[in-house]
């Protein structure tokens, strides 16, 4: 018995029956764990989903600065300027996550985390309080998040969504404010042939215009300050339409000259557009 | 008896197999930590698709509805039948894992046991993928890219399938899902652009004015409203102008009506036509006006 005990402890046998049953115990963990593929195939999903975020938004912000070049206000402008301070701030964040999944360095937690926050205080700030951005999502939680597990592609494909989301979910409020509730809000506007106003006689002919009027999100609202003017002397404007009150002294057939006038708020330059009717003035 | 160089290196090799055993056990509490919260984000992300691709429904309804023709409402059929069939395997997928959920109230990875084991079963998911997959493509023929795209994403990950561990095929199949629900989503995106009408944007004023009174006498104030119409000129080669039907000519999106005037009065007919767009036809937009001399003595 001693022998066999002395056999047992004192040679191979045990050592080996241990290395055996932890090698085994590896091999059975390996063979049955999917982890690595899984997180392959994640990663993978979360990066179609990803895109398809990145061109929602991208959608939305050529809307958002297209309706500025179009209609130059002080409040698309406000919005503009607060889609293009949070691009700034997002992509500075997002080259972070690039370069850590394009192995070029390791991202530092710290300040990755840091720069969300302020992505996010932003966003919270810009969207005045009323969006889907206060419900962050969990990529930056720092339960999960251990050093050594930022070089993981699934982690960072995670992380850029993240960032993508808060921006989606800002670009959208601002397209709301811009451009109205429907961000695909160019057409259809109610159409309107606009030509009741317009009926003036000259020289025994009666010539007048017609135009598909449209419905100008930015002019109907009010939201640009622009200014009417009757030959040369401006009336206040209420609710888009200048009232005026004005007289001719002498019969015949006068110029009514209307000029629509917009002086832009941050350049000196002006759009102006004119018109020439011509009105009989019979005699008193 | 062993000699001591000989253990040492025993020993060694069970420390580095242990530690190793060790590094792996806390590398999966992390994993299983993360797990967790991914999973949570993942039906977030599921839950915006869904609703994404709802909407883009919805905006081809409307588009169709607004241009209403042959080629509006088979894309708008497409639309319905692409949400209806992703509806019906996304809730088989569900099915699926609700019959494996151990805690039904509980939303976690880890709150499923026995899911997908025998084959049979997996049998039946590979046919239902396969199902999605040849009618997703049927619906989108036209595109060959993503027909591809489609076809390869369908293809069962037989490791994962196949892997013992629960958890990590209910991540499987939720990443599966918005794989597929991406994949729908540029599918219904393509056919939204197939029927979307850029209107022309309205980037002019038309300074214009309205009188209160018909009738001006010299020395007496009139009064009346000055304001704006914007309208577009771009508008040019898809409108014509009539009046009386009588065609006037376009002038970079507006109509120049000159006509003689006859009597004190007389009644105008205003129409607008404008180019269908998928059709070689013209939508009217018709007005009567009453014109009259400006002041009847």
């Amino acid at each position: 018995m001693q022998k066999l005990i002395r056999n047992i402890f004192g040679g191979h046998r045990l050592y080996i029956m241990l290395i055996l049953l932890l090698s085994s115990c590896i091999l059975y963990q390996e063979y049955y764990n999917q982890k690595p593929k899984l997180k392959e195939v994640l990663s993978q999903d979360l990066q179609a989903v990803g895109t398809v975020f990145h061109i929602h938004y991208k959608r939305l912000h050529e809307e958002i600065m297209q309706s500025f070049e179009n209609y130059p206000s002080q409040y698309s402008e406000h919005y503009c300027n607060r889609l293009l301070h949070l691009d700034q701030q997002s992509d500075s964040l997002r080259q972070w996550v690039t370069n850590g999944l394009a192995g070029k360095h390791k991202p530092y937690f710290p300040a990755l985390k840091e720069a969300y926050n302020n992505q996010l205080d932003l966003a919270k700030i810009y969207c005045e309080k009323e969006s889907e951005v206060l419900k962050s999502f969990s990529a930056f939680n720092p339960d999960i998040s251990p050093p050594q597990k930022f070089s993981d592609s699934l982690f960072l494909t995670h992380l850029q969504l993240a960032t993508m989301i808060n921006q989606l979910v800002s670009a959208n409020y601002f397209a709301q404010r811009v451009l109205g509730t429907d961000s695909n809000c160019w057409g259809p506007f109610d159409i309107y042939p606009a030509f009741n106003y317009l009926n003036f006689r000259k020289d025994n002919r009666i010539q007048f215009d017609i135009i598909l009027g449209f419905y100008g999100p930015y002019l109907d609202d009010h939201s640009i300050n622009y200014h009417l003017f009757l030959n040369n002397q401006e009336f206040p404007i209420k609710n888009g339409i200048a009232p005026f009150h004005y007289q001719f002294d002498t019969p015949g057939i006068h110029p009514l000259q209307v000029r629509w006038q917009y002086n832009h708020p941050e350049t000196d330059s002006v759009t102006v557009f004119e018109k020439i009717y011509y009105v009989k003035v019979d005699p008193s | 008896m062993i000699s001591r160089t000989t253990r040492l290196l025993y020993i060694l090799s069970i420390l580095a197999l242990s530690g190793f055993i060790a590094y792996r056990h806390y590398e999966e509490k992390v994993w299983l930590r993360y797990a967790t919260l991914l999973h949570q984000d993942m039906l977030k992300y599921r839950n915006i698709l869904i609703r994404n691709n709802e909407n883009l429904e919805n905006s081809v309804e409307k588009k169709s509805n607004e241009f209403s023709c042959a080629k509006t409402r088979s894309v708008f059929d497409k639309a319905k039948q692409i949400n209806s069939l992703t509806e019906k395997t996304l809730q088989s997928i569900e099915d699926l894992l609700e019959a494996g959920k151990t805690n039904p109230s509980k939303h976690s990875a880890f709150a499923y046991q026995n899911l997908l084991v025998d084959d049979e079963e997996k049998a039946v998911f590979r046919q239902k993928i396969g199902i999605f997959r040849d009618s997703l493509t049927l619906l989108i023929d036209s595109d060959s890219t993503l027909s591809k795209q489609i076809s390869e994403a369908c293809i069962a990950n037989e490791d994962l399938l196949n892997s013992a561990r629960t958890d990590q095929k209910v991540m499987y199949l939720l990443g599966l899902e918005l794989r597929l629900l991406t994949l729908v989503h540029q599918a219904l995106t393509r056919l939204e652009e197939e029927i979307t009408v850029h209107d022309p944007i309205p980037d002019r004023i038309l300074p214009a004015i309205s009188l209160n009174t018909q009738c001006i006498k010299a020395g007496k104030p009139f009064s009346g409203d000055l304001f704006g119409i914007p309208y577009s000129s771009q508008h040019d080669s898809t409108l014509r102008f009539f009046v009386n039907n009588q065609e006037m000519p376009n002038e970079g999106g507006i109509g120049k009506v000159k006509l003689p005037a006859k009597g004190k009065s007389q009644q105008l007919e205003l129409s607008i036509h404008t180019k269908h767009p998928f059709e070689d036809s013209y939508q009217r937009i018709v007005e009567t006006m009453l014109y009259e001399e400006s002041c009847k003595n």
